[in-house]
């Protein structure tokens, strides 16, 4: 039967995936033990760190935050998420540990102000948009502040309901 | 029990799954973006294994030497799609942190193995997206292990874990994908999500609708009179809200860093970690002649690059260098760091002193080696497929003048898809081997 034979080839797809994963992480754990140079403990202590920072700092403070941001326009929430994004990737090149004196084409900028940069070209668009949206009619709105359960039920938004 | 905003919590609810109340986290949110990751982690893992197969290739690998900015293509994406992991790693890993609290811990052995390779994945791939983006920024010290090879094998473990979870997750990830509607009830699976159903005490709306944009958001009224309260689900974000949001996190940082190898988006991109034209003669350095320790022997007048082949061995100065024929070529310096830049290369083929060498170009191959005393990339072989080919120069010259002390004075070696650590400068020493041996 169709049914039975694709519920068989999704277990043995699922067992396959599993089993191969399960072959490539012991595989790495070989690579890494044998690997000369290569400071195990490092990567153990690494690996270790990252995770704790993350979910024990990183992503509780930003919960946190979010959880005080209740009166906020969702554009507003999503503005604070790019910026926090890039403000990510861009610490590390603003804080410059990398440069060094006799290599000045590498990290050749002032990252400190590109970040500030790409901070406010995010924050012009957003508040921009949020205003031409404040001059729209209420029920054309999609990205604007949420209408009542009022406004709803007058104007449900095609795309809005899934 | 405290007063948060106005609202009564009680302190053990903190750290239990359901006291993440955010009705915007749903399967469906977290399959999207897992599928999206995925995707981008796949990218990453073969452009990183095709240059860790061109920089320690075994018997088996063949790559071509053309076309000639396919290197600089797969490692420009093996970086760029790494940055746009930065907010799809963060927001897929917002999307199932309250499963993190669990509670109990463990059910049974399955599913410790399940949170076990899961500690892996999120590890793993925290590894390699944190400790890629400190080495693009040259943050050496900030990472307690050797880069290249920590990434390498880390790379095989995340992908392993991943393929894992892929098989784990697939029958919950199918469910979640293939109505286009959410069923409006929590759904009876093998895995019961919590994070799903907010706690009915911490919202005022029924705990059944799973997703915000199709439940009444009091909050977002301007009105004072709005519920202030700890559910982010109130005037969030849609789920297609926060999918575009993730998008637009990835779009902006590419165009800010994409620059560094994308020479039209150069001015553009103000965190590059390079620009392509900043650099002695116009072209960026990765490691300088006083960081190799080669200044001494560069500018001694009495250097010789020596040739050694299965028919002779010469001694060629810099003079002689410059009495054989002169070829120009245009290439890209393309570093595993993602940057790249294209420079104006004058010098002598390589072809052309393997045949003085002695040996045929197509079946030769060539060790090349650097002016510096020790370190990973002081030689570098040619396979014959880059050997034969015309644009692989020892070069003399950049943007037409002697090569800067930074780029290789007196002579380097620039070839057409090849990593930039692989394009040896300040050469001392080319042996050519012929496939039958020597």
């Amino acid at each position: 039967m169709g049914l039975l034979r694709r519920w068989r080839s999704t277990v043995t797809l699922r067992g396959g995936l599993m089993t191969a994963g399960g072959l490539l992480m012991a595989y790495a754990l070989f690579g890494a033990l044998t690997e000369p140079g290569l400071k195990l403990g490092g990567v153990a202590l690494f690996l270790g760190g990252v995770l704790a920072v993350h979910d024990g700092i990183f992503l509780p403070l930003v919960i946190a935050s979010g959880a005080l941001l209740t009166r906020a326009h969702r554009l507003v929430r999503a503005a604070l998420i790019v910026s926090l994004a890039v403000t990510v990737v861009a610490l590390p090149f603003v804080l410059g540990y990398g440069r060094s004196p006799d290599n000045p084409s590498a990290l050749p900028l002032a990252y400190g102000r590109g970040l500030l940069t790409v901070l406010i070209v995010i924050w012009t668009v957003t508040l921009t948009a949020i205003a031409l949206l404040r001059r729209l009619p209420h029920g054309s709105r999609k990205w604007g502040p949420g209408r009542s359960s009022e406004d709803r039920k007058k104007t449900d938004h095609p795309s809005e309901a899934h | 029990m405290v007063r948060v905003l106005g609202k009564d919590v009680r302190l053990p609810d903190l750290v239990r799954p359901e006291s993440f109340d955010s009705t915007l986290r749903s399967k469906r949110l977290t399959s999207q973006l897992g599928i999206a990751l995925g995707v981008a982690f796949g990218v990453c893992f073969i452009t990183g294994l095709i240059s860790h197969l061109i920089q320690h290739p075994p018997g088996w690998f063949w790559w071509p030497s053309r076309p000639a900015g396919l290197y600089r293509f797969t490692q420009g994406l093996h970086v760029a799609t790494g940055l746009t992991c930065v907010p799809l790693l963060g927001a897929k890993l917002w999307s199932v942190y309250p499963r993190l609290f669990e509670w109990p811990p463990v059910r049974s052995v399955a599913h410790a193995i399940e949170r076990a390779s899961i500690a892996v994945l999120v590890g793993a791939a925290l590894f390699q997206v944190v400790g890629g983006v400190l080495n693009i920024s040259r943050w050496y010290a900030a990472l307690p292990y050797f880069f290249t090879t920590g990434h390498y094998w880390v790379a095989w473990l995340a992908i392993g874990a991943l393929l894992t979870h892929i098989g784990v997750k697939l029958p919950v990830v199918r469910e979640a994908l293939a109505h286009r509607e959410p069923p409006t009830a929590p759904e009876p699976s093998a895995t019961p999500e919590p994070s799903t159903v907010p706690e009915p005490s911490a919202t005022p709306e029924p705990s059944t609708v799973p997703e915000p944009s199709a439940a009444p958001e009091p909050s977002t009224v301007p009105e004072p009179s709005a519920v202030p309260g700890l559910s982010a689900g109130q005037g969030g974000l849609s789920r297609r809200g926060l999918l575009a949001t993730v998008a637009a996190a990835a779009g902006v940082i590419t165009v800010a860093t994409v620059g560094q190898t994308l020479r039209p988006l150069a001015r553009v991109s103000v965190l590059a970690p390079r620009r392509p034209a900043i650099g002695p003669q116009g072209l960026p350095v990765n490691k300088t002649a006083g960081g190799a320790g080669v200044v001494q022997r560069a500018l001694d007048p009495s250097y010789r690059l020596v040739v050694a082949g299965p028919g002779r061995e010469m001694s060629l100065s810099l003079a002689d260098l410059n009495a054989l024929k002169q070829h120009t070529v245009v290439l890209p310096i393309a570093c595993v760091e993602g940057w790249s830049a294209t420079g104006t290369w004058g010098g002598v083929r390589l072809r052309d002193l393997v045949e003085l060498a002695g040996a045929a170009p197509g079946t030769a191959s060539a060790e090349v080696e650097s002016l510096e005393q020790g370190g990973r990339y002081r030689r570098s072989t040619v396979a014959p497929s880059h050997v034969d080919d015309d644009w692989t120069l020892v070069a003399l010259e950049l943007n037409g003048a002697p090569l800067h002390l930074d780029h290789g004075y007196p002579a380097r070696l620039v070839a057409p898809n090849r990593p930039g650590v692989l394009q040896t400068k300040w050469l001392s020493r080319i042996t050519v081997r012929t496939a039958g041996g020597q």
